[in-house]
């Protein structure tokens, strides 16, 4: 083995596919090394190319359809030549993969003990079962499972998802690979958990002399583990260099945009709304055009006059099936929540997965029935009331939802989705609906002649703005709005921010903003909840929240939290393990 | 006010930021086609699929064209042409004009294996009767047709209301249901159509004779078939009903009968589409069966299953009699789950190409 040169080493890779409308060039002509027990980041949006090249690194492309050239080399081998058997051989003993959902990624029917010891065996034929678990219990215990020797006979759904990410990685380890590769390895998971699976690679790296490889669409998650980084856009590298470079001085307008673009934890939803403001009057005078319609002014905080929304001790139960003789157990999603919203104000509801803060917004929506509690919207108590006498109630609120795809009925034009509302609500007139659609397509840009198509020929931040313009329609009072950016890219995600924020400013419209992204919730409300298991551990005006957190678990997320500055990055990882070194002590 | 920490970046961030989305963005193109488009492209692609589908056609064509094709062909089906059989065997002769001389064996060497195949008898005629072959199996891919047709939709009329009421109520609702497709579907159908073809009455419901016979079959056929079509849509109900976009319309205001019929009825078309244009060729099966066992159409009226039936025992002296009915239920057949296959594979967004 070459100790001196790249362990890793990609030089004009180009991956084709050919499909029905001609050839498609995933990747064009990317070059980059990886020195031994170096660090490289692969940063690109969805559709740049960079997990086409982590499956072309593993040799992954066999079988399929893509064309391959360019050279390829990991510890010494070329891996576009090799034969299939070399290939094998090279997976999982030079070159290892973690992916991105450890939901899939490991087997339901074995145990994790069964699946480590496969993944010796595997390249060590000759190695006594015995051995064999040994390892794989060490490699438990290095990627921190506690009691390594029990847990080492359970199967994957008795692992949460940090958990099962962390024995994918044990995986990985088990032949000592010279490389580990990771495909989006944080993706699928909560902040603090992320920044664990982050610490948790960090070290191996540090202390195994692996090679890492880590491949993200999120800038900041890549800023605090690697050397080196490659921005990646339509398959060729727009940049690349040291990270530190990269995210301080970065050249390419690309890569400029896409920091700018990433919301950052420390930006106060005053600043960023000033900043949005004056963006849109620049680019308004810019065009020369109208006039940018006066912000629209939250009345002062003394005379708020009546909540739009009042939420009492509210709480929600779901019954979960159990036991042969079809006898449930309450699950209490959400227990005993209480806020007031204010007209023209947006609150904040923040929370890792299962905090509950989807089922709360869904409750005061009136989708959910709440068990318990009130919730008072306008003046008039909707908690229980009968689905028909809400529905006019409805046009007042309205709902934008998580994922772009599934929000949107794939059998109806762009059109007939947002008409529906008019339809719904008693309008008759198509000509009419038609002209209030196209208005509302141009509002929130995109083009009205566009009315007839549907939407798998928009993209996901497209998509997202027909959503919106479908909660705009009938005008109403508040939107709720469950993770609106969470599956879109960061340019997308900001454009639709953006555009949120202008709504606001011109119809004068109150958010309830649900998100799990703590620099995005605080860069768009006025108040925040933390949510934790359905409830609330902490509350209050955002700025003070952020910077001077009351609760630990407040603080444990803010800690959390990426951050594109490297070297706090850092500093954020040196004091989560002193957090963490003080919690075992 | 103090200036944002990003202020530098985002000076000309307006530009910067279009160049960004345009890779996600650029798919918008002039795309306006809709799925059905989109699968229609895919399907012209599919030469097994184009294939089948076109034998499809030309077989309803045929179906609905068969007085017209029976008289520019051939002959009434019911005609019958003793004049072409010997008489003692029932087979026809090679040559009319040559029969079998009085006391001579009827041999090979005057009757005719293969039907009398002549430009007047395409297909050659029946044993015993005389009577038009090809004309009785063009007259029977009317009656075949017709009760795959009518019982498919029958079936698929059931499913598809049962399945979405039981997917998208839930609840004792889908019990009931769901338990009543088990029941259906354990059932010993043919069993069951036997013993009922022999009770039903005549002139029941005001139909008589072979409308009466077409209906019990239709009937029978299309409701104990309904479960395979029901549980499909229940499940795609099941799932589509958790969809974001059904969570959208309510929160719009919409009622249960919008969501159902506007908003998930239209994502079901496609499955049903598919699964009913494979259920035809299974109903096509199912008539033969009967119709082999005595319990389809009445004679003389010509049914494929029922001239199987009566080939069987001339199979070996005039095995073109079992082997044309029996092409034209395997060419229908195959034709129509070939279509169907493609179909599915054009509508499915998984299969690539």
């Amino acid at each position: 083995m070459a100790t001196t040169g790249p362990v890793v080493r990609v030089d004009d890779l180009r991956v084709t596919f050919p499909t029905m409308d001609g050839d498609v060039q995933a990747v064009k002509g990317l070059s980059f090394e990886v020195p031994a027990g170096g660090a490289l980041g692969i940063v690109g949006e969805s559709g740049s190319g960079k997990s086409v090249t982590s499956l072309a690194l593993m040799g992954l492309h066999r079988g399929s359809r893509a064309k391959i050239t360019g050279a390829i080399e990991v510890a010494g081998k070329n891996v576009v030549t090799a034969s299939d058997k070399e290939l094998r051989r090279m997976r999982g003993n030079d070159i290892a993969m973690v992916f991105q959902d450890p939901m899939q990624s490991l087997h339901p029917q074995y145990t994790i003990g069964n699946q480590l010891v496969e993944a010796y065996k595997i390249h060590n034929p000759k190695a006594s079962k015995d051995a064999a678990l040994k390892k794989a219990v060490e490699a438990l215990d290095r990627v921190g499972i506690p009691q390594p020797e029990k847990r080492v006979n359970s199967y994957p759904h008795e692992f949460s998802g940090g958990m099962r990410q962390r024995v994918v990685i044990a995986m990985g380890l088990m032949c000592d690979p010279k490389v580990l590769l990771a495909d989006e390895p944080t993706t699928a998971l909560d902040v603090t958990v992320q920044a664990q699976v982050l610490d948790l690679l960090d070290e191996l790296r540090r202390d195994l002399g692996m090679a890492l490889i880590l491949v993200s669409h999120d800038l900041a998650v890549v800023a605090g583990s690697v050397d080196e980084v490659v921005v990646m856009r339509h398959g060729e590298a727009v940049e690349r260099g040291d990270v530190r470079t990269v995210l301080s001085a970065p050249e390419h307008p690309y890569t400029q945009a896409l920091l700018a673009a990433v919301p950052r934890v420390e930006v106060s939803r005053a600043q960023r709304r000033a900043q949005d403001r004056a963006d849109r009057v620049a680019k308004a005078g810019a065009e020369g055009g109208g006039t940018v319609p006066a912000a629209f002014a939250p009345s002062a905080d003394g005379g708020r006059g009546e909540p739009l929304l009042s939420v009492r001790d509210v709480a929600q139960r779901f019954k979960v099936r159990g036991g042969a003789w079809g006898r449930s157990t309450d699950f209490w999603a959400v227990k005993g929540v209480s806020f007031d919203l204010y007209r023209g104000e947006t609150l904040g509801v923040v929370g890792e997965s299962g905090s509950g803060k989807s089922t709360l917004s869904r409750t005061v929506m009136r989708l959910l029935e709440p068990t318990r509690g009130r919730v008072v919207f306008d003046g008039r108590d909707i908690t229980h009331m009968k689905e028909r006498e809400l529905r006019p109630l409805r046009r007042d609120v309205q709902m934008v939802f998580q994922s772009p795809y599934s929000s949107l009925n794939p059998r109806l034009t762009v059109g007939d989705a947002i008409g529906t509302a008019l339809r719904v609500q008693g309008e008759k007139d198509t000509r009419k609906i038609r002209v209030r659609v196209q208005e509302l397509l141009e509002r929130v840009g995109l083009e009205p002649g566009h009315y007839n198509r549907f939407p798998h020929a928009f993209s996901g931040g497209q998509r997202q703005r027909i959503a919106i313009a479908r909660a705009l329609i009938l005008k109403p009072k508040l939107i709720i709005c469950d993770e609106p950016v969470s599956a879109l890219d960061v340019s997308t995600q900001d454009q639709v921010l953006r555009l949120l924020s202008e709504l606001q400013d011109d119809f004068g419209l109150t958010y309830i903003f649900v998100a799990h992204d703590l620099a995005v919730v605080r860069q768009v409300s006025d108040r925040v909840l933390v949510m934790r298991k359905g409830e609330v551990v902490e509350s209050g005006d955002s700025d003070s929240v952020y910077e001077n957190p009351q609760s630990e678990y407040t603080r444990q997320l803010l800690a959390a939290a990426p951050v594109l500055d490297p070297d706090e990055a850092r500093r954020h990882r040196a004091e989560r393990e002193m957090l963490r070194a003080g919690r075992v002590a | 006010m103090s200036a944002p920490s990003h202020a530098p970046e985002s000076v000309e961030q307006p530009e910067a930021a279009d160049t960004v989305t345009k890779a996600p963005d650029g798919r918008g193109g002039s795309d306006n086609r809709s799925l059905r488009q989109i699968a229609w492209q895919r399907l012209r692609k599919d030469k097994v699929a184009m294939i089948s589908g076109v034998v499809v056609v030309l077989l309803i064509l045929a179906a609905i064209l068969a007085p017209l094709l029976a008289k520019w062909f051939g002959h009434p089906p019911t005609q019958y042409h003793q004049d072409l059989l010997e008489p003692n065997t029932g087979l026809p002769y090679k040559d009319p004009d040559n029969p079998v001389p009085p006391g001579a064996f009827p041999s090979s060497e005057y009757l005719d294996r293969w039907g009398a195949i002549s430009s007047e008898h395409l297909l050659g005629v029946e044993p015993v009767t005389g009577r038009d072959l090809f004309s009785r199996i063009l007259y029977g891919a009317q009656i075949s047709l017709l009760v795959a047709f009518l019982s498919t939709l029958v079936c698929v009329a059931l499913g598809t209301v049962l399945g979405i009421i039981a997917g998208y109520k839930g609840g004792w609702v889908d019990t009931v249901i769901s338990r009543a497709m088990d029941i259906f579907l354990a059932f010993p159908l043919l069993l069951f159509a036997i013993a009922l073809v022999g009770v039903i009455p005549e002139g029941i419901l005001g139909l008589t004779g072979n409308g009466l016979r077409i209906g019990v079959i239709v009937f029978i056929i299309g409701f104990f078939n309904w479960p395979y079509i029901a549980r499909i849509v229940r499940g795609q109900t099941l799932s589509l009903r958790e969809r974001e976009f059904v969570e959208a319309a309510r929160s719009l205001g919409a009622s249960n009968r919008h969501i159902l019929f506007k908003e998930i009825l239209p994502n079901l078309v496609t499955p049903i589409l598919v699964y009913a244009t494979l259920l035809i060729p299974t109903n096509i099966l199912f008539e033969a069966a009967l119709s082999f066992l005595g319990v389809g159409i009445n004679p003389p009226t010509p049914s494929w299953g029922k001239m199987l039936s009566e080939a069987v025992s001339h199979y070996s002296t005039a095995p073109y009699f079992i082997i044309f009915p029996g092409l034209a239920i395997f060419i229908t057949v195959l034709a129509f789950n070939l279509f169907g296959d493609g179909l599915r594979d054009a509508f499915d967004p998984k299969t690539s190409d």
